[in-house]
This record gives structure tokens, C-alpha cells and sequence, in this order.
């Protein structure tokens, strides 16, 4: 996992993120278990107190959760998976009808070249 | 007990004040960057540390003695030079260390060096400078230590290289530890910081945690050091 | 840990010294050889040959030695090593006493060598009775025995040489405490030591004869002197030579452990 990481933000604040979207879009399964906080660091070449940090905050949104002698892993509340999921969604679509609205886009047509262009996928 | 503190520390050097009154605190388990340009009193500070300077005045106390026998115990230094005499042989100075340093866990030397595909018989003088760079690294950082302090471990490497040695940093951390990293060159760094202290002209200038001079200034701490010393 | 210091600084002191050690002594052996081939001119002029090789060899190891001896201290303490010494969890002191006991160690061999291969070449029945004739004159005159004056004479050398070794390393130590040239001052101010040390003696020997008259009469006269004076005198310089080493020992000790100020 080469995580490219933007220096101009605090990094946990980043790392957050792309772990949450690991987990949403399954690539962390539901119940895995992850790495230790060391190990986990060492594979994305971050500190650990950072690692640490961004898993504390995962937890506070109650996307891991800690068994106190096994580890931490990922939640298998599927409501709230597709609950972020769907929050994580409503911000790219924003971004993309901001984007296209800054293009001169109109919402009709923006809708309309995702359904034609889009559906090229 | 902190595991390091300066307290009013000062070094002058005839005439010249390199460090003027110099305040700080580093805890274990963190990973700080000594951000200054060259010339600023990195490097002094750094030898004050070491025992290799006296103070004009104030004090260096690691784990709250002075700097002598037991700070040197717990101190591992990795300096700007290659500090082994050339005419040995790793071997034998891997044996030099393990000899005169109680935590050098020769095997994990062994295993580093083999990774490096160095051959344990080569002569120290025989090897590219690049070579000796990343033995001294290894021979520093297989020391089981309270404080590292590397002085530019990343100037005039590869990029490979580089992350040969992050990678090393990152996998010897250990809470009871600390890890000082002094250096000019930021960006390549910086993401591995909790924090980072800023000496220009011989002062502290910035004493903070990185996530969070990044989030008062919204730019990357290579950005703000460009800024801060814009002259 | 002072024997472990010891061990890595020996070790680099005698690498090319003890190279010199075994020439000078297997030149000397050879030359005893090819001089007991009679009347052959050329290996008369090989056994030539070979005992000037057999003394210039003695003669470089000491050379060498003090060498090793002064850049061990120089490279190990104050150049780019120094960055290791001083951050090893040693005592300053033990890193000074280690150089300090390698010092004697190894100016001891080396003129023992030297002595060796200066037997070894000019033993001879003729030879040993000249120089056993002077020795018993100067025992007599000096009213002690020959194995004495053997054994003083070579305590002067032994202790001369490690004199002018730790002058040196203390000249390195002062020289050092400045911040900038180092070196450059460091050999001024052993030169200085030196020159200091030899005119400390002449004082010293003016001191003495003003307040003893048969000294001073040794000094300003030609008359016979008495043998007590002479022993006194004997006894008096191998005295200060060991006193010079020891007081150069201690100075540069206390110095060292002021602490360093590394480049």
C-alpha cells in the first residue's frame, strides 16, 4: 500500500480517510482484522503515533473497533458502512455537479452526460 | 523524567553566539524533525547533546543527568560523517560495537547488512561512500536506544535510498524511544514527523506538532520552513 | 572497558611497527650469517649491508612507532573517529589512560628490538670485553654497579622516548581547545613544551649548585669530581626524566577530561 500523501494537510486527517474508503468499498473486509498499529504503519510508511491517531478517530466514528487481547478490526454493522458509504458518495457528487456548474454545465445536462458518458465504464 | 532537556542552553564559539538561550523538551516515543538551514547551531546543538561540546552555559540533561556514561548508554548518534576507521572490516566493527555497547543486537546488524547484500569482509575504505552511509545507519539504529539522533541521515542519497532509510527509522520505533532527526532537506521527511522544531540564528523559532502547524498555516511544513526563512 | 580501548589501540599502533621489528631482527641474523663466511669479499660487503639495513629498520620502527603513537591520538580523538570515541560509553579518562599505556608498552618493545638486533649484529668476545671494561670504569667512578648503571641507562632511553610522547599528547590536547588552527598549534605548543622542559632542567641544575658547592664546582670546573656526586647526579637525572613523564601523564589527563572540543 503505497499511500501518496499531500504534505499540506495533517497527514492522520488523510490517512483517515483513505482507510475509511478501503473499508467502504470493501477492500478492508467487514470483521478483518487488521495489523497492528506498528505493523499497519510500517506497510503505509507512516509514523505509528500518526497510525494510531487515525485509528483512534476510525473508532470514534465506529468503523474499527478494539478487542482488547485480539487486536483491532474492521465493523461488520453494515447500516453504518452503507450509511458512510452513501455520505462519502453525496460529497463526490457534490464535487462533481460543483465542477460541472463551474464548467457552465446546467444540472439537466450534467445528469445526462453522466448517464451517456458515464455509462461507457 | 523527560527523556531529553535544554534548559537555557547557550554555545559561543569565540566571538560568535551560535546557540542563544535554547529551551526544549523532547518526549519518548516521538519522531521530531530539527528543522533549520545549514549553519543555524543544528549540528552544535547536537554535540552538546552528545557530550562532544561543553556549554558556554545553561544545561543538556538527558533522563536528567548530565551528558556522561549513562546519557551515552541510551544515546545512539548517527553523525553528518563517517566516524569508523577505514582500515577495519565490518566484522570487526560490528565486534567494536557489540564490545563497547551493551543494547547492539548484532543479529539484527547481520540480517540489515544482509538485505544490503554486504558482504561482512569488506574493508571499510573498499566501500562507495553511499555504502558507508547505510552501514553507519544500520550500525546506529541496531542499537536498542532511548534516543537516536541523525544528523542529515538523507543528504545526497537516491531516492531509493531514501526510503531504505525512512523505512528503517519507521520499523525500529518503539515507544520507550525517540527518534531526533535533523535536517534541511523537509519535504522527503516530513510525513513521518510528530514534531517539528524550527532553529534559525541560534533560537527556537517554532516548537510544535506537525499535523498541527499544518492545520494552523494549511501548507505542508517544507512550505512553511520556505516561508519562515525567506531571506 | 580500559582493556578493551587498549586492545584497538594497540593493535593499530604496532600494524606496521612490529613489520619493522621482524626485518630489523631477521637482517641482524642474516648478517651474523654471511659474516661468518671468511675471506669473501662480497658477503663482507652484504654483512655491511645487511647490519645498516638491520639498524635502519630498528631505528625507522621507533620512528614509526612514535608516529603511530601521536596520529592514533590525533585521528582517534579529534578527527572525524572522534565523533565515535567520545560518544562511547567510556570514561574520558580510560580513553586517555589506554593511549597513555600504549605508549609505554610500545616504546618498551620497540627499544628492546632495537637493543635485540644491536646485540645480535655486534656480539662478539672482543666487543663484550670493551664494552664490560667501560662499564666497570663508570661503576667505579660512579660507585654503583655495572648492572645498575645497565639498567639506568636503559630507563633513560625507555623514559625519554615516552616523555616526548605524551608532550606530544598533550600538546594535541592544548592545541585542540582552540578553535582554529588546531594543528598548527598543536606543534607549536609541543615544541614549546619541549623547550620549556629542557630549560626547567637547566634551571634546575643552577638551583642545585647554588645550594650544594660541589656541584657547582662540577659544573664550573674540570676538576676530578667525587663519586658520590656522580651517582647523585646519576640518580638525580633518571629522576627527573620520570618526573617530566609523569608530570606530562598528568597534564594532559587533566586537560583531556576537561572535555573535547571536536571539530
Amino acid at each position: 500500500m503505497d499511500y501518496i500523501f499531500d504534505n499540506e494537510r495533517p497527514i492522520y486527517i488523510q490517512l483517515v480517510e483513505k482507510l475509511r474508503l478501503e473499508i467502504v468499498s470493501g477492500k478492508l473486509k467487514q470483521g478483518e482484522r487488521l495489523p497492528s498499529v506498528r505493523e499497519l504503519a510500517l506497510i503505509v510508511r507512516v509514523n505509528p503515533n500518526t497510525m494510531q491517531k487515525a485509528l483512534v478517530e476510525l473508532e470514534n466514528e465506529g468503523l474499527v473497533y478494539t478487542e482488547r487481547t485480539n487486536g483491532k478490526f474492521v465493523t461488520t454493522d453494515i447500516k453504518l458502512i452503507e450509511k458512510v458509504k452513501k455520505e462519502l458518495a453525496k460529497e463526490k457528487i457534490t464535487k462533481y455537479l460543483n465542477d460541472m456548474k463551474n464548467i457552465g454545465i446546467s444540472y439537466d445536462d450534467a445528469v445526462t452526460y453522466l448517464q451517456e458518458l458515464g455509462g461507457d465504464e | 523524567m523527560e527523556l531529553l532537556e535544554c534548559k537555557h542552553l547557550c554555545k559561543k564559539f569565540d566571538d560568535k553566539q551560535i546557540l542563544n538561550d535554547i529551551n526544549i523538551t523532547i518526549p519518548r516515543g516521538k519522531i521530531i524533525g530539527l528543522l533549520g538551514k545549514n549553519g543555524t547551531g543544528k549540528t552544535t546543538l547536537i554535540k552538546l547533546i552528545n557530550d562532544l561540546l561543553t556549554p558556554t552555559s545553561g544545561e543538556v540533561l538527558i533522563n536528567g543527568k548530565k551528558p556522561g556514561i549513562a546519557s551515552k548508554k541510551v544515546i545512539s548518534y548517527l553523525p553528518e560523517r563517517t566516524y569508523l576507521d577505514k582500515e577495519m572490516t565490518i566484522d570487526e566493527v560490528l565486534k567494536y560495537f557489540e564490545e563497547f555497547y551493551d543494547n547492539f543486537d548484532i543479529e539484527r546488524a547481520k540480517k540489515l547488512l544482509k538485505d544490503l547484500n554486504l558482504n561482512i569482509d569488506t574493508h571499510i575504505s573498499k566501500m562507495s561512500k553511499g555504502m558507508q552511509e547505510k552501514l553507519q545507519l544500520i550500525l546506529v539504529m541496531s542499537r536498542d536506544a532511548e534516543l537516536y539522533i541523525l544528523d542529515e541521515p538523507l543528504g545526497g542519497v537516491d531516492p531509493a535510498t531514501r526510503d531504505y532509510i525512512l523505512d528503517t527509522i519507521l520499523s525500529n520505533f518503539n515507544e520507550g524511544a525517540s527518534v531526533l532527526i535533523s535536517t534541511h532537506l523537509i519535504s522527503d521527511i516530513e510525513r513521518i514527523l510528530d514534531e517539528v522544531i524550527f532553529i534559525n540564528e541560534g533560537k527556537i523559532v517554532i516548537n510544535s506538532s506537525a499535523d498541527e502547524l499544518r492545520n494552523k498555516e494549511n501548507a505542508s511544513i517544507d512550505e512553511i520552513f520556505r516561508r519562515y526563512f525567506k531571506c | 572497558m580500559l582493556g578493551k580501548l587498549l586492545k584497538y589501540d594497540l593493535k593499530w599502533v604496532y600494524k606496521n611497527v612490529v613489520v619493522l621489528y621482524i626485518l630489523a631482527i631477521v637482517f641482524s641474523l642474516l648478517s651474523r650469517i654471511t659474516k661468518n663466511v671468511e675471506s669473501s669479499v662480497l658477503f663482507s660487503v652484504i654483512t655491511i649491508v645487511l647490519v645498516i639495513s638491520a639498524i635502519f629498520m630498528a631505528v625507522a620502527s621507533l620512528v614509526f612507532c612514535l608516529r603511530n603513537l601521536w596520529f592514533r591520538f590525533l585521528k582517534n580523538c579529534y578527527q572525524d573517529e572522534s565523533y565515535l570515541t567520545h560518544t562511547l560509553p567510556v570514561k574520558k579518562k580510560k580513553i586517555y589512560d589506554a593511549k597513555a599505556i600504549t605508549a609505554i608498552v610500545a616504546m618498551f618493545t620497540t627499544i628492546v628490538v632495537i637493543l635485540i638486533s644491536l646485540f645480535i649484529c655486534f656480539y662478539s668476545k672482543a666487543n663484550l670485553e670493551n664494552i664490560k671494561e667501560a662499564l666497570e670504569i663508570a661503576a667505579t667512578v660512579s660507585d654503583t654497579t655495572v648492572v645498575s648503571i645497565l639498567f639506568l641507562m636503559f630507563l633513560v632511553f625507555v623514559t625519554e622516548m615516552i616523555f616526548i610522547v605524551f608532550i606530544g599528547y598533550s600538546a594535541m590536547i592544548l592545541g585542540h581547545r582552540f578553535n582554529q588552527n588546531k594543528i598548527v598549534k598543536s606543534i607549536m605548543i609541543g615544541i614549546g613544551l619541549y623547550f620549556i622542559t629542557q630549560i626547567f632542567s637547566i634551571i634546575l641544575v643552577f638551583l642545585v649548585g647554588a645550594l650544594n658547592p660541589d656541584i657547582m664546582n662540577f659544573i664550573n670546573t674540570d676538576e676530578i669530581v667525587p663519586t658520590s656526586i656522580i651517582k647523585k647526579i646519576m640518580y638525580a637525572g633518571t629522576g627527573l626524566y620520570i618526573f617530566y613523564t609523569l608530570f606530562y601523564y598528568l597534564l594532559g589527563k587533566i586537560c583531556f577530561e576537561k572535555g573535547v572540543n571536536v571539530d
